[in-house]
Parts: structure tokens; C-alpha cells; sequence
């Protein structure tokens, strides 16, 4: 189950676009800050 | 909009409401963990049960309460937010009623010039002579705002302008910018404006930085996208300092007139909730 759901998320990686591409790199540069931001 | 604060002030002083303007708060009053005032630029203070900051949220952590006050994994949680973006303001005052429909006209463009706007201007750190915007004409709905006769614009170019243009800076920017914003008015919206011009005024994120302390000129206090928001937005009612509440662009509902309205109200149940 968890190789399908690498293997549908690699998937969806390569058919989206470059700006889908580009907003998933930026919001996946926030995640790291989301359990910090939790506590204000 | 000015109605809008003058209707929160009126209600607010039927309820014994002080209001001081043209003073700067320089610090939060806070110890072991609780607000309990503020320190004015004087060095006067005023003690409180409770502070209520409209301010950017990281202006209010950071600077008004500082890093010393608030708990490591706030600090660096309230740090990691990027700002809004910056959008410099044009205000014209007008002899004459303009031609327009509608008390809010928003100017669009291509897509190609939207694209030409973001990538070859706005990621380069330039400043675009042309870009959508938004033409607000206030005396349409109050005509009270101006003298008998006259008419106010209020011209936003609501795409992002660089805080810190390549090579310059807006204070040597503002004249050029207003030029253009003329010219951008007088193409789309009102071609005989120009004639019509009694009063301009340009607020440059930089005014906006100096002014209303957004820092970055950010017109919708922190940035807002999904890792910006809900539970991951400063909370209306702090979790990392007690009795310190935050309205405004910065905390829920986000940036936007309705939405800050929404913020005060959202945080005056809290507050009701806390202290009765």
C-alpha cells in the first residue's frame, strides 16, 4: 500500500505543471516551521 | 473607509473609550508569561489587564514583546513567516466627478502581460511602468469624504511590487511612480484625469513600513497561503503570552477590510470569554 501511494504520488509529481511544481517546492519549504507556528 | 474606524471610535468612546493617536507604543509590559501594558515612546507607561495589538503580528511578538519574553519555539515559529506583498497606493483628488460606474473598477490584463509583469519584473526586482490594479472612487459612496463637488480616487496596483527595487529605493522611486500611475489611469479608466488632478499623494511600502509599521510595506500583514492559516496563523488570543490578544491582517480571518473587521470581532468574544 505504502509503495502505491510513493508510486501515485510520483506520478501526480511528473503530469503536473511547473507552476503546481513550483507552489508544492514552496509550501514544502513552510512545513518544517508548521509545528513552531502552532504555538503563537 | 475612514467611517469605518470613526464608527469603532464613536461606538467605542459611548463606552468610556480613550483614544490617543500620534503615539507610539515602544514595548509591551509583560512578565512571567502575561501582558499587563504598555511602554509608550515617552517612556510613560499604561498598565492593563489585558493588551489588544492590531499590529503585524510579528511586529508585535518580535519587537513590541521581544525574543527574550517568548518561548524558543515561538519565537522561531513567529519569525518563519514571509509578509504580504507590497503594493504602493495612489491618492488623487479630483475637481470633478469622474466617469466612472461603479465605486470599485478593477483594471485587468492579459495573460501575457500578467506573465510578462510577474516573471520578467516583479521576479527580477523591477518595478513594472504598467499592471493590473484596482481604481476605488470613495465620494461615490460618501461624498462627505471630499469638499462639494470634488471626488477622491484611491488607484491600488494590486500586483506585487518589490519592497526593495533593483539598484534603487522607493523613496527616489516615488515621483517616477506616480508619473506612471497617471499614465496608467489616463490609458484605461479616465483619459482626461490628468487635467482634472487637484490633489496626489503616492505611500510607498516604504511610507507604509514608516507609517503603520507593516513591515516590507506588506498590505495584508502576514503572508497567506495554506501553511498560513487556521491553526497555523498567530492565534487571535495568544498562546504564548497570556492576556494578549492580536486583531487585524495578521491573525485570523487574514488581510482584507471584512476580514479584519471579522478579526475584532472574533477577538472581542475572546476577550469577553476571558474577562467576563
Amino acid at each position: 500500500m505504502l509503495l502505491l501511494a510513493v508510486g501515485g504520488l510520483v506520478a501526480l509529481w511528473f503530469s503536473a505543471s511547473e507552476s503546481t511544481r513550483r507552489y508544492l517546492v514552496y509550501i514544502g519549504k513552510q512545513v518544517p516551521a508548521l509545528p513552531y507556528r502552532y504555538f503563537i | 473607509m475612514i467611517g469605518i474606524p470613526n464608527g469603532i471610535a464613536n461606538a467605542g468612546r459611548k463606552y468610556g473609550m480613550e483614544i490617543r493617536t500620534n503615539v507610539k507604543v515602544e514595548k509591551l509590559l509583560v512578565e512571567n508569561g502575561t501582558a499587563f501594558g504598555v511602554r509608550l515612546e515617552d517612556g510613560s507607561e499604561i498598565t492593563s489587564k489585558m493588551v489588544v495589538s492590531n499590529l503585524n503580528g510579528q511586529v508585535t511578538y518580535l519587537k513590541l514583546v521581544g525574543p527574550d519574553k517568548l518561548p524558543k519555539w515561538t519565537v522561531k515559529g513567529i519569525a518563519s513567516y514571509k509578509n504580504s506583498m507590497p503594493c504602493p497606493m495612489i491618492y488623487v483628488g479630483l475637481d470633478k466627478k469622474p466617469e466612472l460606474e461603479a465605486h470599485h473598477t478593477v483594471v485587468s490584463s492579459s495573460l501575457e502581460s500578467m506573465n510578462d509583469v510577474w516573471n520578467n519584473y516583479y521576479k527580477l526586482n523591477l518595478i513594472p511602468e504598467t499592471a493590473m490594479s484596482l481604481v476605488c472612487w470613495p465620494t461615490e459612496a460618501d461624498p462627505s469624504l471630499a469638499p462639494e463637488g470634488k471626488h477622491i480616487l484611491n488607484f491600488l496596483c494590486n500586483a506585487p511590487a518589490p519592497y526593495a527595487p533593483l539598484g534603487d529605493n522607493w523613496d527616489r522611486l516615488k515621483g517616477w511612480y506616480k508619473e506612471a500611475a497617471i499614465k496608467e489611469l489616463e490609458e484605461w479608466v479616465l483619459p482626461d484625469v490628468r487635467d482634472h488632478i487637484e490633489y496626489i499623494q503616492v505611500s510607498t511600502p516604504l511610507d507604509f513600513e514608516r507609517r503603520l509599521l507593516h513591515p516590507q510595506g506588506g498590505i495584508y500583514g502576514l503572508f497567506s497561503d495554506v501553511t498560513s492559516l487556521a491553526m497555523f496563523r498567530p492565534r487571535s488570543r495568544s498562546k504564548a503570552i497570556r492576556n494578549l490578544y492580536l486583531t487585524g491582517s495578521s491573525t485570523h480571518l487574514g488581510g482584507g477590510v471584512p476580514t479584519t473587521i471579522a478579526s475584532g470581532i472574533v477577538t472581542s468574544k475572546y476577550i469577553m470569554k476571558d474577562h467576563g
